[in-house]
């Protein structure tokens, strides 16, 4: 019979050894893998309910407030609008003489500053009556919407009519142009937003006329 | 008892066997383990994947929801955007303060009195009064100092006519 080149003992030792190593290599690696492969599922996990709990909270928020929405919008959009709203103001300027029986006796709309934030529009009028309803006037500035500030305000009195010369900065600001991502969270409106919101709410809107859409009509011939 | 008839020196000997023996038994012990652990995983990586493909479509019908509500979203946005651009405005300076200051304080001027002239700013209000008789300008000047709106007044000037009164101008501070 042919001997081992490696001898009885090393043999009868050496595949046990093998199927081992084999065993314990492989249980390594599966581990490795795994193990990385698992916790790789779970990071997803962990992140995708992170999402949907931002996005439940989300369209719970937006179904509470889908009705009053509209409301806000338009009072926080006519507090601050997007263009000049010096022409609103004038208007508003007009109601609130009319209501405190004085009479608008100039205005002028200045140039308009532009900037990144907050953009304003300056306007300056002439206002005569007596002094206690022209302060009176001027008080009620801020009962109107757009929102304005008093720069500066001379009242001469002369015989008991007092004539007033008042500079007001006119506010307004683009619109925002895009949404935030939609995983972003929104959160409720806070308390001071809210009262915010109702003293917006409570400021008097310009009145503007609306033009109904009237249809093409005939036009005349000039030649006939 | 089985006849071994291979020749004594091509047989392991006694420690060797015993060796082998343990060595096996440990490399079945680690192949099971092997199994095992590997079933335990597959079987884990299984159910994270349902649960993974179960948060997708529900985060996919969600946004679906969301996107339905954008006309929501987007009021909300701008109503925040506004609100911040009021909030702006409002921390700025303006003569609101002085203006309602000197209202209320034109209520209460007494008879002989007239204010000339009232420069309003959000830096106070200058303003002069003409008085007639000396206890028009002590009442005019008690009532000036008794306001709570002004917080601090100053005589800026202060003249007599012969013809006209007694003429005092002040700067009124409400800040």
């Amino acid at each position: 019979m042919k001997k081992s080149f490696l001898g009885p003992n090393v043999n009868a030792i050496a595949m046990p050894f093998i199927y081992l190593a084999a065993s314990v290599l492989l249980f390594v690696f599966v581990l490795r893998i795994g193990v990385s492969k698992i916790s790789q599922q779970r990071k997803n996990i962990g992140e995708e309910t992170g999402t949907q709990r931002i996005l439940q909270q989300k369209e719970s928020l937006l179904r509470e407030v889908e009705s009053d929405v509209s409301g806000f919008v338009d009072a926080s959009s006519n507090a601050v609008p997007e263009k000049s709203p010096a022409l609103a103001m004038v208007s508003q300027l007009k109601n609130l003489a009319l209501v405190q029986g004085l009479v608008l006796t100039s205005f002028k709309i200045g140039s308009e500053s532009q900037s990144p934030g907050t953009s304003y529009v300056e306007l300056t009028f002439g206002v005569d009556g007596t002094t206690p309803n022209v302060l009176g006037f001027m008080q009620s500035l801020t009962t109107v919407a757009p929102v304005s500030t008093v720069e500066k305000a001379k009242i001469n009195t002369a015989g008991g009519v007092a004539s007033a010369n008042v500079s007001l900065r006119v506010y307004f600001a683009p619109f925002p142009t895009k949404l935030p991502p939609l995983t972003e969270p929104l959160t409720q409106l806070n308390d001071e937003e809210k009262s915010l919101l109702d003293t917006l709410s409570s400021l008097s809107l310009p009145a503007f006329v609306k033009l109904a859409p009237q249809e093409p009509g005939a036009r005349a011939n000039p030649f006939e | 008892m089985p006849i071994n008839l291979l020749p004594t020196d091509l047989s392991p000997k006694g420690p060797v066997v015993r060796i082998a023996a343990l060595v096996r038994s440990v490399a079945v012990i680690s192949f099971s383990l092997l199994l095992i652990t590997g079933l335990g995983i597959s079987a884990f990586f299984i159910v994270n994947s349902l649960q993974i493909k179960n948060l997708n479509s529900a985060n996919e019908e969600l946004k679906g929801s969301i996107k339905s509500l954008e006309v929501t979203e987007q009021g909300l946005v701008l109503v925040r955007d506004r609100l911040g651009k009021v909030k702006q405005v409002l921390a700025q300076d303006s003569g609101a303060d002085e203006t309602a200051g000197l209202s209320k304080f034109i209520t209460q001027v007494p008879q002989g009195v007239e204010m000339q002239e009232a420069i309003i700013s959000k830096d106070g209000v200058e303003t002069t009064f003409l008085a007639t008789a000396s206890t028009s300008l002590v009442q005019l000047m008690a009532g000036i100092i008794s306001q709570e709106s002004f917080k601090s007044v100053e005589l800026v000037s202060f003249s007599f006519n012969p013809n006209a009164g007694y003429v005092a101008s002040f700067n009124l501070k409400t800040k």
